[in-house]
């Protein structure tokens, strides 16, 4: 081989290194999540207080209203003294409105259902799923980069199975900005 | 049927080929090269490279020729830089839309245009080779700036990297058509920012990790260039390939070794082949500096981190000491025997 040809082939391989290292990081970051799949669909619920925009720190209040024993979902009455927000107004006062949703994991996509519906519902309190998935809150705050856009951010609720993350579109939220709390995950259907 | 003489036949096939009826790779495959001797293809190659030997050495003995006019050429270059800036800063919350790429990227665009334009028609001159350096200096810049102003509110860096990406391309096609170490150097730069940030946007979970890697990859394949460069029209680059390619490898290796027990085991080995192989085959000291530091810098992190408190410091201090002293002496002494 010819000196000119090895620098050519030199050249060729120092510019496909970076490029090959990228793609393969790519490939074997991307296969878990996109392989990523579960035949259970997940019960949750969310609060509002009729303000626009999102009702943090209200996931207390959810989790005393309901809760899942011998797998069935069952309305508690919330402790009058609860303050999930600590403003001094008791939960139970603060016009906080709960609503259910099923999460069609295949569509990623939710339904609301009424309280009677849900409570029809066989589930699993586990948070992970019978094939080993779970729903988990993740926040990446994003400093600039560059120093020339704006703060960058990817926050919500993944569907995860050691590596793989795939994102859930749940309903609101895009309106959750980068809190967790107006949201409660109560169990996996089972039937 | 009429027949030329070998001079008028030579002066044809000369206009022709000034003409661009024929192309020289054309010519190249119509010539009766003897394929069936191996010993004549390597003759001819070898002619061809000591020809290319000759034209590099003669090209780089021109550029290495210090000159009054050449120094004038920086401090100009320099001065219109900084003037345009100055100007920039002062107008920008005054300037629109247009007027802001106009005077960023359309500046540059003028300039690097300016640049070729006097790269073609006096190559043997720096002139062009100013033109590009002001030009590069506002063309990444003066895309991002083109960006920002036509999508507001851009929060990913998808477009950053594609607008990056064709600011690569762009000084690729100059690298291609000049080739010139100046639009070279601002092929690399662009196409370091564009791999960084086509992995941001691809991979915006990546960590630490990751980027340490991409950069070790990087700093391998900066040093692989050098390689290929060598004694080519690319020589002026060396320095440069061979300062950030080990300087990021053995930057973004040495910032894993705490967090990797294979980086910790690995480092050493890496960093003495580096020493071997900066004086073996890429015959740089900058490179021979930079992997004797890499060396230190084990040598400190595993005195901290193993023997400071098992000696006590200041023993760890004096055992440090020698061998620094020993490495710089076996650095010098690799210097002046080998470079």
């Amino acid at each position: 081989m010819s000196e000119n040809r090895k620098r050519q082939l030199l050249i060729l391989v120092a510019f496909l290194l970076p490029l090959i290292f990228v793609s393969v990081v790519i490939v074997v970051s991307i296969f878990p999540s996109a392989t990523l799949s579960t035949e259970y669909n997940f019960l949750y619920a969310t609060c509002l207080d009729g303000r626009p925009g999102y009702s943090f720190n209200c996931r207390p209040y959810l989790a005393s209203l309901y809760q899942v024993e011998d797998g069935k979902l069952v309305e508690k009455a919330v402790p009058p003294e609860l303050d999930s927000d600590r403003d001094g107004i008791p939960d139970i006062q603060e016009n906080y409105r709960a609503r259910l949703f099923i999460h069609d994991t295949a569509k990623n996509q939710s339904q609301e259902v009424r309280q009677p519906e849900a409570e029809q519902l066989q589930l699993s309190d586990l948070l992970t799923s019978p094939d080993g998935l779970t729903v988990e809150w993740d926040y990446q705050g994003g400093g600039d980069f560059f120093f020339v856009f704006g703060s960058r951010s990817r926050s919500g609720y993944y569907l995860t199975r050691g590596n793989g993350r795939q994102r859930l579109e749940l309903i609101n939220d895009s309106n959750r900005y980068y809190y967790q709390d107006d949201l409660l995950f109560l169990g996996w259907i089972l039937e | 049927m009429m027949s030329l003489s070998n001079e008028d036949l030579l002066a044809e096939l000369k206009r022709r080929l000034e003409s661009g009826e024929i192309a020289p790779a054309q010519l190249q495959a119509e010539l009766p090269v003897p394929q069936d001797t191996e010993a004549a293809g390597e003759e001819n190659s070898d002619l061809l490279e000591a020809q290319q030997a000759e034209e590099s050495a003669q090209t780089l003995s021109h550029f290495q020729t210090f000159s009054l006019t050449r120094l004038l050429y920086v401090v100009g270059g320099l001065l219109v830089i900084l003037g345009i800036v100055y100007f920039m800063s002062q107008l920008w919350d005054g300037m629109n839309t247009p007027m802001r790429i106009l005077i960023t990227l359309g500046m540059g665009l003028v300039f690097a245009s300016v640049g070729s334009v006097f790269l073609i028609l006096e190559p043997e001159r720096d002139i062009g080779n100013v033109f590009h350096a002001i030009g590069g200096c506002l063309v990444p810049g003066g895309a991002l700036v083109t960006l920002d102003e036509l999508v507001p509110g851009v929060s990913t860096t998808g477009p950053v990297a594609l607008t990056m990406g064709l600011v690569f391309v762009f000084y690729l096609a100059l690298v291609l058509y000049h080739q010139r170490v100046v639009v070279n150097f601002f092929a690399f730069a662009s196409g370091t920012a564009f791999i960084y940030l086509l992995s941001d946007s691809l991979m915006p979970a990546a960590g630490a990790d990751y980027y340490a890697y991409l950069t070790m990859v990087l700093g391998l394949s900066y040093v692989l260039y050098g390689i290929a460069f060598t004694g080519g029209w690319n020589d002026r680059l060396l320095p440069v390939l061979y300062f950030f390619g080990p300087l990021g490898f053995y930057g973004a290796a040495f910032s894993r070794v705490a967090n990797t027990r294979v980086m910790e085991i690995l480092f050493p080995f890496l960093a003495f082949g580096g020493l071997a192989l900066s004086v073996l085959l890429l015959k740089s000291r900058v490179a021979l500096v930079l992997s004797t530091l890499a060396v230190i810098g084990y040598i400190i992190y595993l005195t901290t981190e193993y023997f400071a408190n098992s000696l006590g410091w200041p023993v760890a201090l004096i055992f440090l000491g020698f061998i620094i002293i020993g490495l710089g002496y076996l650095s010098v002494n690799l210097n002046r025997r080998f470079l």
